[in-house]
């Protein structure tokens, strides 16, 4: 037994070692061959269909399956048509009423190929009735054993006679497979489950995927090295129809959503967003978080700090992505991990084999490990830009279908009940107000500092002035109530695009003068500029002031902005090589429109 | 031919990893038969094997209708010196 314990957990360690995971495999095959078991393990039977060579997948769809706590009584179907195991009341496969299937398919399984110079509406039609024709079989089998069919969706086939142009031709085998794959989705009855695989061998590559020489020497239909993932696809898919995905993420905090450590640190010494690196990569994985809760994973959050502190960028930080109502658990105390993931376990009434452990600490992965054996952990590489794909990667949150109860019970499924139909041809302000833009238009305060400093520092296209400050010079700009900072941050219904604005003026009896005005090149032409010209305005005439002054300094680098205050309405007072000043006059100044929804803190102007 | 003397050992090692026998003794003659465990199955994961230690690529049908390990070996060093 603790031979089995060895094998498995070597196996659940060996993610992205494939020889390691044969050389496993092999050893398991060897040890079931003599009748022996792990214990707590589902008997399952599968079956194994398919034209191509199936003795490969075997052992290691054997082995990922054990991983997955399935005892697998794998029965390979004779060499031959998988149609007619599927169709025939008689078949060796129906008469082992397994309660699995898979059905190995590759692009030479597609029954049928277009004509040449077919169009598109033959091709989407043959590619249903070749889907319905794949699909049906599978149902009737579903149907008169109660099995649970799994069938490939096709990958692109290695070459390419058309070459590029067969992206546009629905004669090309590659762009006939693309619409195969999509009707198969599409049309997947109860009882049936689609393998990814055109998804898979993609991301993997498909040279890598299908290795010709094996395919020509033994038909198989994956190369060795990959068999080890497309096992673990399958395993994943069983095990999730057999209700063994996991329910719930286990997160630790310091390094894990954030860089660096928040009780040092603080919020503004953590690396979360802010055009940071390693911030940004952070906010990605976050964003991924927030994405697996609104298709109904829980997240819980485990971590070794004072409780204050670990609630704090939740609360406050300006990038964080997730907030606390977004944990179904909160747990942050200098306790043991593992006492509190029980704790979190008897909090939301699961089984400890329903977490899966997420912390980038070694020593904290390897405890739980220890003290937890149900609980999966995932080996977290080192850089937190690979985060998400080792989730990914363990297939411990596979799914076998995303229900409406599933997006409910995450608590946040936004109804997007409305088709929101996409004009095909839509005028600019159509546009504009589509996008949905909010920005926060703020003075710099502690937290932006840095951050707008830093833009101050980098930005040479939109650059007016192009004025090169330290942070020192910036915070003591920020304490001058004669002058006038804003940051802008602007989120649109693709996205928050975070600071993309800084702007400072400064008011000399009735004049306020632009002496920085930079924004992101991604946002042009949207209005920002505009709005942030009524800002502006609203807190000169606030302190007073009845003209606005502007100059634009030539770099070579900021031409695009050359022609902005002409476009604002400003009139030119004088040019010259090295400058061009301008000069509003607010009297009579009309606010301008614009399609962006401002918030504001609502704080003293400084 | 001390070229093959070399492939020839590394060989060993590799089979006797691969059949989990560390004291496996093969020579020119030895054919799949002779090891236990070296089916067809195995073969197809053996020659990958060995084209990831070797550093080396088969061609397509090479490997087929191999009589014994020094033909092995043979195709092997051609491989290696290409």
């Amino acid at each position: 037994m603790s031979e089995w314990n060895a094998i498995i957990g070597a196996a659940r360690a060996a993610t992205g070692r494939a020889p390691e995971f044969r050389r496993l495999a092999r050893r398991a095959r060897q040890l079931l061959g003599e009748g022996s078991r792990p214990v707590n393990t589902r008997p399952v039977r599968v079956a194994l269909l398919g034209r191509s060579t199936l003795d490969m997948i075997a052992p290691q769809l054997e082995l990922a399956l054990l991983v997955r706590g399935i005892a697998p009584e794998l029965v390979t179907a004779p060499y031959g048509s998988f149609m007619q195991e599927l169709l025939d009341p008689e078949s060796a496969t129906s008469k082992e009423r397994p309660q699995f299937a898979m059905v190995v398919l590759t692009p030479f399984d597609v029954p049928e190929w277009p004509q040449p110079m077919a169009t598109a509406q033959e091709a989407d039609a043959l590619a249903e009735r070749v889907a319905r024709h794949l699909l049906g079989a599978c149902e009737q089998l579903h149907v008169r054993c109660g099995t649970e069919v799994l069938i490939d969706n096709f990958h692109a086939l290695p070459v390419r006679p058309l070459g590029n142009v067969g992206a546009r031709c629905p004669e090309d085998p590659n762009n006939f497979i693309q619409r195969l794959n999509v009707k198969l989705g599409d049309l997947v009855p109860p009882g049936v489950h689609l393998i990814d695989t055109a998804g898979l061998a993609a991301r993997h590559g498909i040279a890598r995927w299908h290795d010709g020489r094996l395919w020509y020497e033994a038909k198989q239909p994956v190369s060795l090295e990959l068999t080890t993932e497309y096992a673990q696809t399958i395993a994943a898919v069983v095990a999730g129809a057999l209700g063994g995905s996991r329910k719930c993420l286990v997160l630790d905090l310091d390094d894990t959503l954030w860089g660096g450590v928040i009780g040092d640190a603080g919020l503004s010494g953590i690396e979360l967003g802010e055009g940071n690196p390693r911030g940004e990569a952070f906010k990605a994985f976050q964003q991924y978080l927030r994405a697996l809760r609104e298709r109904g994973v829980l997240l819980a959050v485990c971590s070794k700090n004072e409780l204050a502190n670990a609630r704090l960028p939740f609360e406050q930080h300006v990038e964080t992505v997730l907030r606390l109502s977004d944990f179904a658990a909160f747990r942050a105390s200098w306790d043991p991990k593992a006492d509190n993931i029980r704790a979190i376990a008897a909090d939301l009434d699961l089984g400890l084999d329903a977490f899966v452990f997420v912390d980038d600490n070694p020593a904290e992965r390897e405890l739980v490990r220890q003290v937890l054996p149900e609980v999966a952990v995932i080996d977290l590489p080192e850089d937190p830009a690979e985060y998400a794909r080792a989730i990914e990667a363990s297939r411990w949150l596979e799914v076998p279908r995303v229900t409406g109860d599933d997006r409910a019970r995450a608590g946040q499924y936004e109804s997007r009940a409305e088709a929101r139909a996409l004009a095909e041809t839509m005028d600019l302000s159509e546009f504009l107000a589509s996008l949905e833009m909010r920005a926060r238009v703020e003075p710099i305060d502690e937290q932006s500092l840095g951050r707008a400093t830093q833009l101050i520092n980098k930005t040479n296209q939109f650059n007016l002035t192009t004025r090169r400050l330290t942070e020192g010079a910036v915070g003591s700009l920020v304490a001058d109530p004669n002058v006038c900072t804003r940051t802008v941050r602007l989120a649109d219904r693709f996205g928050d695009h975070g600071l993309i604005g800084v702007l400072i003026a400064t008011r000399k009896g009735h004049v306020v003068e632009v002496d920085d005005w930079l924004m992101s090149c991604r946002v042009l032409k949207r209005g920002v500029e505009r709005m942030l010209l009524g800002e502006l305005v609203d807190w000169a005439v606030a302190h007073g002031a009845s003209e606005l002054w502007g100059r634009f300094v030539p770099t070579g680098r900021n031409e695009l902005v050359r022609g902005l205050f002409d476009d604002l309405g400003f009139e030119r007072t004088s040019e010259s090589e090295w400058e061009t000043r301008y000069r509003l006059l607010l009297d009579g100044f009309a606010q301008p429109s614009h399609f962006i929804d401002v918030l504001r803190e609502a704080r003293a102007h400084v | 031919m001390s070229d093959d003397t070399a492939i020839l050992a590394r060989l060993r090692d590799v089979l006797a990893g691969f059949f989990n026998n560390p004291g496996l003794a093969v020579d020119a003659s030895t054919t799949a038969r002779d090891v236990r465990g070296w089916d067809s199955l195995a073969n197809v994961e053996l020659m990958v094997e060995i084209e990831e230690t070797f550093g080396i690529r088969f061609r397509t049908g090479e490997v087929a209708g191999l009589k014994n390990v020094g033909e092995l070996v043979g195709v092997i060093a051609r491989r290696t010196r290409s």
